[in-house]
């Protein structure tokens, strides 16, 4: 099911998200949080950029056999007893698991936090067939007694302090009571979701990697939400974007040890599971079916495209906890699924260029993000090159495209560039009147309404001082 | 044209140039990760079991261990938990008959597990040092929930199938199928997704104990 985005009023959202002190407080909390954390578990493993190396090129390697791949992981998880489905389309995805809901004759659901779910608006689609649909990650589960999308892809309700999360159980769990320990709130979840795990007919989960050569799905989580949701109910669907494959176990476990400690400081989250097939003989526990849904939805595009490189992302989130940006304003101002710099690559593939023209424009290319990827993503050159097509197909609004016009015929007359610098430099001066932030620029003041701009140092534009001897 | 071979189709023309042959494509994989001590922590000298032990009780993953001399001191150990913490004597477990078998006489041991179980314990085949991990196969013997329902997870280990690194683990299973589900465990269910507080016993157990065997 197509879902609404909402990032081409992305600068609106972000300008109101600024305003809003709970989102800013829960921010301020969680990514100096995690940063500090992610720090910690680097220093700490000494092989840190010879793992990255290595988990770069097997990402590279399977992108370019990526057809090989895929049908190896096809034959041997169908050997296992699994049935692989193939979807073209976000729409066929989540029309082959309501389908298949629907032939388990199922009434509840469970679904373990996928962001290709999400990506691709499954909990619509499940919603829209009349399921019940029952989140099991606690953020994801917070996220739908608010109503609220995710705001970050590994802590989806990122943007939710406890005193609101307190609210939202108050009334959903049927206690009546303003709890205000977190150890309280997640003890309220587990005995409201305990009983769903039982009741659910079919489980849905996704997978951070699928194996080639023994067709397992791996998946990772910290909750232990994923096992109650794959091992309970008589059906396991699993739906995954045909860019998570690796080659072997041993490939995996050179990508998870750079998940774990990029996405939240640890060596390891608590639980990895790598599952193959269905129950069988003799066992006590496990789907009596189990699905795999491989979902191209855009990749097989961007596979061709120079943006390819964003593929091998492993959905860590580390440089979304780095980026200045994201930390500002949050993830729901990004009005898609992915945000920060991921965000601004893939948003554009999931919508479109033009509804998402913002959104790489948002980003200061300090290059924060490219430093702490684990598969060496460059993602500044991606935004660049996205930068590059808004221009080219013209997507910019007039008055930016006649300015920058304007400055490109200036900067290439170096005599030209220096007068101009020279005379704006010392204009601005008299317009800061001493300050040493300028909060309003003279003829460009919609820049300035969601920043402030450095008002220029004394003593002349750098090339003046230069030439002084001074720089 | 099905939506499998639409799909593949479009991987091929993306990529272009004809598609290498499979020999050569797995030689370049297995290329990637050849020298495994420069993509995974040097563990230094020290003893697998102690480093293990480390791990597990670290701060991070939370766990209580405790070394027996002999499997034969298994259900006393356990009682002495149960005890401690007042649990009563129920325990539902999920052991190999030589370890089934012992003398558990004074505890009341049954073989399923209920959605709201107070206590279980299982055995794992192996264990990782590197990261203090549990390593469970799935099997008629062990089912995959025994390490998953109950609020106290007691877990036990041989100390000589407590393995340096994850590949080590992974090793066992060569040349014979995976496992239907294969879980590494390292510590409790926890959760992060409320202001980045670590919260234990989110789902599944609260409380981690490990007892290690060591040979007799």
């Amino acid at each position: 099911m197509t879902i609404t985005y909402t990032s081409d009023h992305f600068k609106e959202q972000a300008h109101q998200a600024l305003g809003e002190p709970n989102l800013q407080r829960a921010l301020d909390r969680t990514t100096t949080l995690l940063q500090a954390r992610r720090a910690r578990a680097y220093a700490e493993f000494e092989e840190f950029e010879s793992t990255r190396d290595a988990a770069s090129r097997i990402k590279d390697h399977v992108l370019r056999h990526l057809d090989h791949y895929l049908e190896r992981f096809e034959t041997a998880a169908t050997a296992a007893g699994c049935k692989v489905h193939w979807a073209r389309t976000a729409d066929e995805a989540c029309a082959i698991v309501v389908d298949l809901c629907k032939a388990a004759r199922a009434q509840t659901v469970t679904r373990v936090k996928s962001m290709l779910g999400e990506e691709i608006g499954l909990p619509e689609a499940l919603d829209g067939a009349g399921l019940e649909r029952v989140e099991t990650d606690l953020a994801e589960h917070i996220n739908q007694l608010a109503g609220d999308r995710p705001s970050h892809i590994v802590i989806p309700a990122l943007h939710k302090t406890r005193e609101e999360v307190s609210e939202l159980f108050r009334e959903a769990h049927g206690h009546g009571r303003r709890i205000e320990e977190v150890a309280e709130l997640v003890q309220s979840a587990r005995l409201a979701l305990r009983e769903k795990y039982f009741k659910a007919d079919v489980g849905i989960s996704g997978a951070n990697f699928l194996i080639a050569d023994t067709g397992s799905v791996c998946t990772v989580t910290n909750e232990g939400n994923a096992e109650l949701t794959m091992e309970l109910p008589r059906v396991h669907i699993v739906t995954a974007g045909i860019e998570k494959l690796v080659p072997s176990m041993d490939h995996a476990a050179v990508l998870l040890r750079v998940l774990a400690r990029s996405a939240l400081g640890m060596e390891i989250t608590q639980y990895t599971t790598f599952l193959t097939g269905p129950r069988r003989p003799g066992d006590r526990d496990g789907p009596e079916e189990m699905h795999i849904v491989l979902v191209d939805a855009g990749r097989t595009e961007l596979l061709a495209d120079e943006l390819a490189p964003i593929l091998k992302c492993i959905r860590c989130a580390a440089c979304i906890n780095h980026c200045p940006v994201y930390g500002q304003i949050g993830g729901h101002a990004y009005g898609g699924i992915y945000q920060g710099p991921m965000g601004s690559v893939l948003t554009p593939m999931a919508a479109s260029l033009a509804k998402a023209k913002d959104l790489p424009h948002a980003c200061t290319l300090n290059g924060r993000c490219v430093d702490v990827c684990p598969v060496k993503i460059p993602l500044t050159d991606l935004i660049r090159t996205l930068r590059e097509r808004i221009w080219q197909q013209q997507l910019t609004d007039r008055p930016t495209r006649w300015g920058l016009g304007l400055w490109g015929q200036v900067v290439r007359r170096p005599a030209l560039y220096r007068l101009a610098s020279r005379i704006s430099a010392r204009a601005l001066r008299v317009w800061a009147r001493g300050k040493p932030m300028i909060k309003r620029l003279p003829l460009d003041g919609a820049w300035t309404k969601s920043r402030d701009f450095p008002t220029p140092e004394p003593g002349g534009t750098f090339m003046e001082r230069y030439r002084r001897g001074e720089r | 044209m099905s939506a499998r071979d639409t799909v593949l189709a479009r991987v091929r023309r993306a990529l272009g140039e004809p598609p290498s042959d499979a020999k050569t494509i797995e030689a370049e994989a297995a290329a990637l990760v050849p020298h495994l001590n420069e993509v995974r922590p040097r563990l230094d000298d020290s003893d697998a079991v102690e480093r293990f032990i480390e791990k597990a009780t670290s701060d991070r993953v939370t766990a209580t261990v405790e070394r027996l001399p002999s499997p034969d001191a298994l259900p006393t150990a356990v009682h002495q938990y149960l005890d401690r913490g007042d649990l009563g004597p129920r325990v539902a477990a999920a052991l190999p008959p030589i370890l089934r078998d012992l003398h558990w006489d004074a505890l009341e041991l049954k073989d399923e597990i209920d959605r709201n179980e107070a206590v279980a314990l299982s055995y794992a085949e192996a264990a990782i040092a590197e990261t203090g991990t549990l390593v469970f196969p799935s099997s008629p013997t062990v089912p995959t929930l025994f390490s998953f329902l109950a609020l106290h997870h007691l877990a036990v280990v041989r100390a000589d199938d407590i393995l340096p690194h994850k590949e080590d683990a992974y090793q066992r299973f060569v040349g014979r199928a995976l496992p239907r589900s294969l879980v590494l465990v390292t510590g409790t269910s926890g959760t992060a997704d409320i202001e980045g507080q670590n919260i234990r016993g989110a789902h599944g157990p609260r409380y981690l104990h490990i007892l290690i065997l060591d040979a007799s």
